[in-house]
């Protein structure tokens, strides 16, 4: 089994990035949250990274976030989640590179 | 267009007609008076080619394969959850085969589909008015038109359900043309979402005026909710589960753009269509691999950060378990199933892939025996003597899978055994590797559409069985758009679901 949580696909529709990935299904009771960030390098020298995030609004597993999607294109980019739980109240983080996806 | 020309694919009703079960229907009562007999004839599409023999180690190790938590179980970012149960809704307005079981070999010619093989929602009409009475309201204008609804109903201990639900008796078992349209609250409120469809309908005819008697304004409702609910079939159902492709290569527009085709080049039938065992007790099984074992019903209060509220998501077994009342935590509000247009994308299914969700090894209210659906699959495909998937494969000139595609390194006692004869159902989600192929750099997630076999078998028999239909728009009216409801020639289960709950005028 790949490792948990994970990302599993990532693509843009219209002016919305979806995210889609898996959690540890039996670990989800305590679940306060996952956070998304979609990442990727600035357009020019010296102007910010290209950045948008969001929020999974469910505690299931797979699940799937919908947010702005900003500047991101569809390419390369890295993904960054944060799964906070309550219990014992921890986060676990993980980044991974994607591959964009035009729907 | 008036919903008179909903009336073209019917054969006017002549003289007294013999309803199912011998019920005999006074002239013009008869909801399906002058169309074929409603029971169909399962049979086989490659009549030709030897049953797969698996062996109870093959089988075992396939259970155990598909069981692993080796398996990753992903979402198919492609496919909303609702299309496993649309699926599972259009499955049950085809095929009902009750008599048929593990224990004995079967003789496929000699089973009865108590279902007609036709898109007619004979699942939610039953037999009409006049033979299956207690489906229809005959309180509301006009009388024995609409479809009864459940509100307020009293349960045999005196306690008033407020929910709104199906029809049932004292007992919570729903009074619907088809029970297994009960089996999860899930399909119980899809089997709702279409008798509102049917009553909002009714209502628009009624009021509109232009349809007096009310057998006639039953006709053309009936008429209308299946030519649309066929067009969501052609239109939405079959390209998402079979690929665009494929889609495209079964059901090609015309030239012209004028009418819908239908090319088949397996599926062929003398008189009428039947169901072919390898698309009910295999290829069209694939919608069990789409189940997930939980669901968000309802989609939280928008927010922003962290401090959103999360749905905390509702398990497939118990909580979605049907046969009983529906409570207030199990209603489902269907954004979060279909893509509707001005709300987040919803929740998806998992990828149809040999990756199956672990409720469905541990069906409750199952014997012991029977309480894996992975195993009932294939130890029915085996009484059904269904071919082997690489024999299927040969048929249709497509090259079989190799042992890495069907996964048998992991499955050592039984892989020379699969190696040359796979049982078609575990063949046909194991091809779904192939179905989106490696893309130009990196390879592609595998599992959003069907493969190529499994593919075609539903692509062809959902197709055959609408053009076979002599009352279906595919056969009466090709050109046929859907515009009597309101919508500009296209039609979604965003829809059905609008015009259902009354969103839209």
């Amino acid at each position: 089994m790949a490792a948990r949580p994970n990302f599993t696909d990532v693509e843009l529709d219209g002016n919305n990035v979806r995210v889609f990935g898996v959690s540890v299904e039996e670990d989800l009771s305590d679940l306060v949250g996952i956070q998304v960030f979609v990442s990727q390098p600035a357009e020019a020298e010296g102007e910010p990274a290209r950045i948008a995030s969001g929020v999974v609004p469910q505690k299931v597993s797979p699940w799937s976030a919908e947010f702005d999607k900003g500047d991101l294109v569809a390419g390369p980019a890295v993904a960054i989640g944060i799964e906070t739980h309550s219990t014992p109240f921890s986060a676990i983080t993980w980044a991974q590179p994607v591959d964009i996806e035009e729907k | 267009m008036g919903p008179a020309r909903g009336h073209r694919g019917e054969v006017a009703p002549a003289g007294e007609q013999i309803a199912r079960h011998g019920a005999v229907v006074p002239p013009g009562q008869d909801v399906d008076a002058g169309r074929d007999p409603p029971k169909g004839r399962f049979g086989k599409l490659f009549p030709g080619l030897l049953a797969c023999e698996a062996s109870e180690r093959a089988i075992d190790e396939i259970v155990a394969w598909m069981a692993s938590s080796v398996q990753e179980r992903v979402a198919n970012p492609r496919i909303p959850a609702g299309f496993t149960y649309l699926g599972q809704f259009i499955d049950h307005d085809i095929t009902f085969d009750p008599m048929s079981t593990l224990n004995a070999n079967v003789d496929v010619q000699s089973l009865v589909n108590f279902r007609s093989p036709r898109f007619d929602l004979d699942s939610v009409y039953g037999s009409g008015p006049v033979v299956q009475p207690y489906l229809y309201d005959w309180e509301s204008e006009p009388a024995g038109v609409k479809l009864l609804v459940g509100k307020d109903q009293v349960d045999k201990d005196g306690k008033v359900h407020k929910v709104t639900d199906l029809p049932r008796n004292a007992q919570g078992r729903a009074l619907i043309g088809d029970p297994r349209n009960d089996e999860t609250a899930i399909i119980a409120q899809l089997h709702l979402l279409f008798i509102q469809l049917h009553n909002v309908v009714v209502d628009r005819l009624w009021r509109a005026g232009k349809v007096h008697k009310p057998d006639a304004v039953l006709k053309a409702a009936r008429q209308l909710v299946r030519w649309h609910y066929q067009w969501i079939v052609v239109h939405e159902f079959i390209p998402a589960v079979v690929g665009e492709v494929m889609a495209r290569d079964v059901l090609p527009e015309s030239k012209d753009g004028s009418a819908q085709e239908v090319r088949l080049k397996f599926f062929k039938w003398r008189r009428h269509p039947f169901i072919p065992v390898e698309f009910s007790g295999a290829a069209y099984r694939f919608g069990h691999s789409m189940v997930r074992s939980a669901y968000s019903l309802r989609r939280p209060p928008a927010g922003a950060g962290l401090t959103v509220a999360i749905d905390k998501g509702v398990p497939l077994f118990p909580n979605l378990a049907g046969f009983r009342w529906l409570s207030e935590d199990v209603i489902i509000e269907w954004d979060q199933f279909f893509d509707v247009d001005g709300a987040p994308f919803p929740q998806v299914s998992q990828l149809i892939d040999t990756a199956i969700v672990g409720p469905l090894f541990k069906l409750p209210d199952a014997a012991a025996d029977q309480e894996s659906l992975p195993r009932r699959n294939l130890e029915r495909g085996v009484r059904l003597r269904l071919p082997s998937g690489q024999d299927v494969a040969a048929a249709m000139h497509e090259t079989a899978l190799t042992e890495k595609e069907l996964g048998l390194k992991d499955m050592p006692g039984s892989r020379k055994e699969l190696k040359a004869a796979a049982p078609l159902w575990y063949y046909i989600l194991c091809e779904t590797a192939r179905a989106t192929g490696p893309a130009p750099k990196k390879k592609k997630r595998s599992g959003r559409h069907l493969g190529p076999v499994g593919g075609r078998i539903v692509a062809e028999v959902l197709a055959g069985l609408l053009k076979g239909d002599r009352s279906s728009y595919l056969h009466s009216d090709p050109p046929w758009e859907p515009r009597e409801l309101g919508t500009d020639g296209t039609f979604t289960m965003a829809d059905v679901i609008e015009i259902a709950q009354g969103k839209r005028g």
